[in-house]
């Protein structure tokens, strides 16, 4: 009887913690898995320029900044440190941001980057992590 | 009798309630939505949200917010007097971006019954070119073949290719017009150090422009293709090429973009293409 409502309140609590969010979407990767990869992973963050220079907002470090409103200025440094033995791993603010999900997509189909995924739950999973 | 006073009074508590919200409705929207079918030539949708106070206390816009940085919204004043209008005008830059775009403005304002609206644009946007790929790559260990990046433009209109500039060193390219105004393609072929020497510049005159300035630095170059279209204000696009080291760089080197002691090189345009130069040019037979 009590599970019911425990499971209820696991899914629909505001601050129910980011793991049980639904399922991975295609070409998205768990914070738990990505940090599995260590340096091999090129971390990316699709934020807006606007929210780095209003908010001051943190990022993972080390992340490498692309974004579709400076994509022309920011591609070339991402292309100068890619290699085909690291793994690009794009993340914006949260599972709500569609922004990772564009820049991701733009790498694999307009670049031509292979392995590239998101960060499931972005910045808020990293966050959540403990990291 | 009961049945009839009860619907009646039904009624009533539903048109009372109606005019109720009406009466402290504050803002309301002529459009919340816009759409728009972007042309080629578009690097921008603009969109004007007009709006009306039909409420009986005056509001205030305490802050708009659009969805990306790439949206602006403009705003003449924050407070509207009951029965005054206003509108939000909000401009979308289009940048690199194609096909469906959907930006949102929040508006948010002091009036409890309506503190936020939502506006949305919806823009597509055509693609005017297709450049496959963007990045070609050589592993170090690979062999320095020729490597093509095919460019085709998708538009009615043909647009033409005037000059590709590369930027950096340690390549040679090459521009053929597989279909003049629709396909073009670019060879790029890794300059090895025996096009360097000084006698082999001599037999190759493209490999004249490409002295090192110094060696060992990363090997990159950025083409920069100059298009005709549209007329007032031509598009550029850029393709990048580079050989990989042996192991993965860990911290990001100096920025590919930009001059870094190369000259800029241009690529001589296919002959009977517009804006082709006069004299001769090294040209590829077309192979489709």
């Amino acid at each position: 009887m009590p599970i019911l409502p425990a499971i209820g309140t696991g899914l629909l609590h505001p601050k129910a913690p980011i793991w049980n969010i639904a399922e991975l979407k295609p070409g998205e990767i768990r914070v738990r898995d990505a940090l599995a990869w260590g340096d091999q992973v090129l971390w990316i963050d699709a934020r807006s320029g606007q929210l780095f220079e209003q908010e001051h907002i943190p990022g993972i470090p080390g992340a490498l900044r692309l974004n579709e409103d400076e994509w022309e200025s920011l591609l070339p440094q991402l292309l100068q440190v890619w290699h085909p033995d690291r793994k690009v791993v794009v993340y914006c603010d949260s599972s709500a941001c569609q922004a990772s999900h564009n820049v991701a997509r733009r790498l694999r189909e307009e670049v031509g980057l292979t392995d590239v995924y998101v960060l499931h739950g972005g910045w808020a999973a990293w966050k959540e992590a403990g990291k | 009798m009961k049945r009839a006073m009860f619907h009646r009074a039904t009624a009533a508590v539903i048109l009372l309630g109606g005019l109720s919200s009406v009466c402290s409705a504050g803002l309301a929207w002529k459009e919340k939505q816009f759409e728009k079918e972007a042309s080629a030539s578009d690097n921008q949708a603009v969109a004007e949200f007009t709006f009306t106070n039909k409420g009986k206390n005056p509001v205030t816009i305490q802050s708009v917010v659009p969805s990306c940085g790439c949206t602006t919204a403009k705003l003449e004043k924050t407070t509207y007097a009951p029965g005054e209008s206003g509108k939000i005008v909000a401009t979308f830059d289009f940048g690199t971006r194609t096909g469906l775009e959907v930006k949102t403005i929040r508006v948010v304002t002091d009036d409890p019954k309506a503190p936020e609206a939502h506006l949305t644009m919806r823009v597509r946007i055509p693609q005017v070119v297709k450049i496959t790929p963007v990045f070609v790559f050589w592993k170090h260990d690979e062999e320095k073949t020729t490597k093509p990046i095919e460019v085709q433009f998708t538009q009615e209109v043909p647009i033409h290719i005037k000059a590709v500039a590369m930027d950096g060193e340690g390549f040679v390219a090459k521009l053929q017009a597989i279909d003049e105004g629709r396909h073009y393609r670019i060879l790029v072929t890794p300059q090895d150090e025996q096009a360097r020497k000084p006698e082999a510049v001599e037999e190759d005159p493209l490999a004249k422009l490409l002295q090192p300035s110094h060696e060992g630095h990363d090997q990159g170059v950025k083409l920069t293709i100059q298009t005709d279209y549209p007329k007032d204000k031509p598009r550029t696009f850029e393709v990048f090429a580079r050989i990989l080291p042996q192991q993965a760089a860990p911290e990001p080197l100096t920025p590919l973009a930009g001059p870094r002691g190369g000259r800029l090189l241009t690529l001589p345009v296919p002959p009977g293409s517009p804006g082709a130069p006069a004299g001769p040019v090294q040209r590829q037979p077309a192979a489709k």
